[in-house]
């Protein structure tokens, strides 16, 4: 085992967060928190970051997500608008960028489920994908993706190299 | 490093062509040293176990006859003749600066110790 472990505080996460263009997310105490103006009005959302080993999952629980909009019927078709979008647009920008770097399109799973607190959106990016694009990158070390911890201090990236004779 | 706009041959420490003024996007990462970081736009902590260390050293500072190792919080430098222990290394405040396609960002050491069974490391960020 060849541990390596790199830690990214909240400062810092949230520095190279306001680096990209045309999104407003936040990360705070261990949650991402999104922000998104859409045409029928504007949508405030967490965003519950996990790993579970073979996927990083990016989870908006719906019954989080808050609309400037009242009354149930309006906020229903508000979140349901804002998912649309948020769906469409991470296979539109995400897509590509992972066909870029060689990953192909099981990389990312897009799906709304039901659990026990309520309807779930999930973002979920194979480990595996990551993986092989981490051993592409430098063959002999093969660096490997063990575990993404996101905690109030930041996020810990945790990996091994495995040296390939 | 060559500028983009008229191709002139340009310094890996440029970030603007010296002929035309046109900026300078290097297409791997450059690591300038002695540049002034600036305020930080946060920290990042890097830990790599014995293992780690001596895979990097093996693959990037092993050559020519020379073997670097790490053990026990010892970088050990060996060739034919020569054995040679590092126990400390002063690197704090150390100041790198990365230009990449992403843009540029610039490291500043805070911490580098060589511990019994690891090295780590606490770096400045700051984020151009």
């Amino acid at each position: 085992m060849a541990e390596f472990k790199v830690q990214v505080d909240e400062k810092l996460l949230n520095s190279i967060l306001k680096q990209i263009p045309e999104q407003k997310l936040e990360y705070r105490h261990g949650c991402f928190l999104g922000a998104a103006k859409l045409p029928v009005g504007a949508v405030k959302a967490v965003v519950i970051p996990s790993f579970n080993g073979s996927y990083v999952v990016f989870a908006v629980p719906f019954k989080e997500i808050k609309g400037d909009l009242t009354g149930k019927f309006f906020l229903s078709k508000l979140i349901s608008v804002f998912w649309g979008t948020i769906s469409k647009q991470a296979e539109k920008v995400a897509l590509p960028v992972l066909r870029k770097y060689g990953m192909g399109a099981d990389t990312l799973v897009i799906e709304k489920v039901k659990e026990a607190g309520g309807e779930v959106g999930k973002i979920k990016v194979s480990v595996n994908a990551i993986n092989r694009w981490l051993e592409a990158q430098h063959p002999r070390l093969s660096p490997n993706l063990t575990g993404l911890i996101f905690s109030s201090e930041g996020v810990e990236v945790v990996g091994d190299l495995r040296v390939v004779a | 490093m060559k500028c983009e706009s008229c191709g002139k041959e340009a310094s890996l420490e440029d970030r603007f062509c010296q002929d035309c003024g046109g900026r300078l996007t290097p297409t791997h990462p450059v690591v300038v040293a002695g540049t002034d970081t600036g305020s930080s736009d946060g920290t990042a902590k890097i830990q790599l176990d014995s293992n780690a260390v001596n895979i990097l050293l093996k693959e990037f500072a092993s050559k020519d006859g020379t073997e670097v190792t790490y053990k026990g919080g010892q970088i050990q430098v060996q060739r034919p003749g020569l054995k040679l222990s590092v126990t400390q290394l002063p690197l704090d405040d150390t100041r790198l600066r990365l230009d990449g396609t992403f843009g540029t960002v610039k490291l500043q050491l805070a911490n580098f110790n060589l511990e019994e069974h690891q090295v780590s490391l606490k770096v400045n960020v700051s984020l151009d």
